[in-house]
């Protein structure tokens, strides 16, 4: 049941892959426009490493994930336990919800100008993913608990910090998971369109100059962040649900 | 006169579930004094879960009123829930799950914590005060929820089939639990059970329901002075009162049922 922190059997696999890809690359079984080798696309990360471009990029992004996220989720948390909480608002808000989620945010984006839209684009994108897993998870909750924290005179504040809160967290938790992950995709895809900095305009970039192996060290730096959005969600699970059966992380 | 813990007046239940109207509990009048031990027997699905909420003011009965005495008032909370699943949060740890009662009624955390800690320590648990249910067994968990009730400064206990998947020695370990802490605190107890045997060691009284709609078929008094030794199940009198009741359950059990039989 205890594995070792460490994944041995995944790292060995990608190794693997990668030496596969790297194989082929060299015969010239991959065209090295569609793939450059991993060699050639991690001295590209080096070198853009080196001269503080890829930093700079990197910064942009995570700025603008990180503020459109925090906005998003937590109106989307609040809304969802709001949503939760009270039918009435549920069977008010739902049909709006229904309708506003399958837009696609991109196609508004020409109408905002500047930080704010491509901020707000993220917003939007994680705001329903969270919204939603956070009304569930307050549904979930077994009526019974609210039956036996009222029994002994709970006030709404204890039902709610004792009883709503924790119990629909395991959702809440999932929910950022899944937003993280759009969030980077909104942000980059965002940044493909409009920005001048970003991962998403290195990779724009990258392609007008056909410098594959830089678009594809973006790629991997875009796959080292999920990895540390995991990490983060895991390390957040074993804060807040301490209580789970420690078995499968989110 | 003894003084009245409640005093259900003539009430009725109705729920609507998908659109029909279902009726769970029809005419019941029940009272019980202060700091006595009242057991409901009825078969299961009757409505007794239904009754118990009513009781602890958790819903309000479509007819009828419920009236509470004042007089079993001693600046305690009123209600406390025991409920065989789900009763124990499994965000909490034994120690917050057993001083919950205590937190809302707003004792504060040292106090409480000293009080849930020797109740924790009288079942059994003291080496799993910072254990979360998960980490417990089934019957470990059901000791948290009583142990709860316990510590908690409540007049009146309502305990739904609170040992009901208890093994037989764990089981009869918690009902002296319990009876030795009704008779130290004067609390008034209501009693859910399926086992006919358990309400006939436990209760002052005890009420047989009959199939839903419930209504009380009829209510048999025990004598108070008897001894409530766990062991006097086997005594002839307390077998024939249990053969009584069992042939009441049968009687008005649903024709389905008997067939079944």
């Amino acid at each position: 049941m205890k594995s070792s922190r460490i994944p041995v059997a995944s790292i060995a696999v990608a190794v693997l892959l990668l030496l596969l890809w790297e194989l082929f690359a060299r015969n010239g079984f991959i065209s090295p426009i569609v793939a450059p080798a991993p060699s050639r696309i991690i001295a590209a990360l080096i070198r853009e490493l080196q001269s503080g471009e890829l930093e700079l990029h990197m910064i942009a992004t995570v700025t603008r994930l990180v503020i459109g996220l925090s906005v998003g989720a937590t109106i989307g948390i609040l809304c969802g336990l709001a949503m939760g909480l009270s039918p009435r608002l549920r069977r008010f808000a739902d049909p709006f919800v229904a309708a506003a989620h399958p837009i696609p945010k991109i196609a508004i984006l020409p109408i905002g100008i500047g930080e704010l839209s491509k901020v707000a684009m993220v917003a939007l994108s994680v705001f329903f993913p969270l919204l939603i897993n956070t009304m569930m998870g307050v549904r979930q909750i077994s009526p019974v608990y609210f039956d036996v924290v009222k029994s002994y005179g709970a006030t709404r504040w204890k039902l709610f910090t004792r009883v709503v809160v924790p119990a629909s967290m395991p959702m809440i938790l999932s929910g950022l998971r899944i937003g993280l992950n759009i969030a980077l995709v909104v942000t980059i895809s965002v940044e493909i369109v409009t920005a001048s900095r970003g991962l998403g305009a290195l990779i724009w970039l990258s392609w007008e100059t056909m410098r594959i192996e830089v678009l594809y060290a973006t790629l991997f730096v875009t796959a080292a962040f999920g990895i540390c959005f995991n990490l983060l969600t895991q390390f957040l699970v074993a804060r807040l649900v301490p209580w789970a059966p420690r078995s499968d992380p989110a | 006169m003894t003084d009245f813990e409640f005093h259900c007046d003539r009430i009725s239940h109705t729920f609507v579930n998908r659109g029909a109207a279902v009726r769970a509990i029809d005419g019941i009048t029940l009272s019980a004094r202060v700091g006595e031990f009242v057991c409901i027997v009825g078969p299961s699905g009757c409505g007794k879960s239904t009754l118990l909420r009513i009781i602890a003011e958790l819903l309000v009965p479509t007819e009828g009123a419920m009236i509470f005495g004042s007089a079993g008032d001693h600046g305690r909370h009123r209600t406390g829930l025991v409920f065989q699943d789900h009763g124990v949060f499994p965000w909490m740890t034994v120690l917050d799950n057993v001083a919950l009662g205590l937190e809302l009624q707003g004792v504060d955390r040292p106090e409480r914590e000293e009080r849930a800690r020797q109740f924790i320590a009288q079942a059994g648990l003291d080496e799993f005060e910072s254990s979360y249910p998960a980490e417990l067994s089934v019957g470990m968990r059901q000791r948290v929820g009583v142990a709860r009730a316990f510590a908690s400064d409540v007049q009146l206990l309502l305990m739904d089939e609170p040992f009901g998947s208890l093994d037989a020695q764990t089981k009869r370990a918690m009902q002296r639990d319990l009876l030795g802490l009704w008779k130290e605190a004067r609390r008034t107890v209501v009693y859910v059970t399926h086992d006919v045997e358990e309400a006939i060691t436990l209760g002052d009284r005890v009420v047989v329901l009959s199939p839903r709609p419930a209504r009380i078929i009829e209510e048999v008094n025990l004598a108070p002075e008897r001894s409530r030794d766990l062991r006097s199940r086997q005594h002839a009198d307390s077998r024939e009162l249990a053969s009584h009741i069992w042939d009441l359950l049968e009687q008005n059990a649903r024709p389905g049922l008997a067939v079944l039989k």
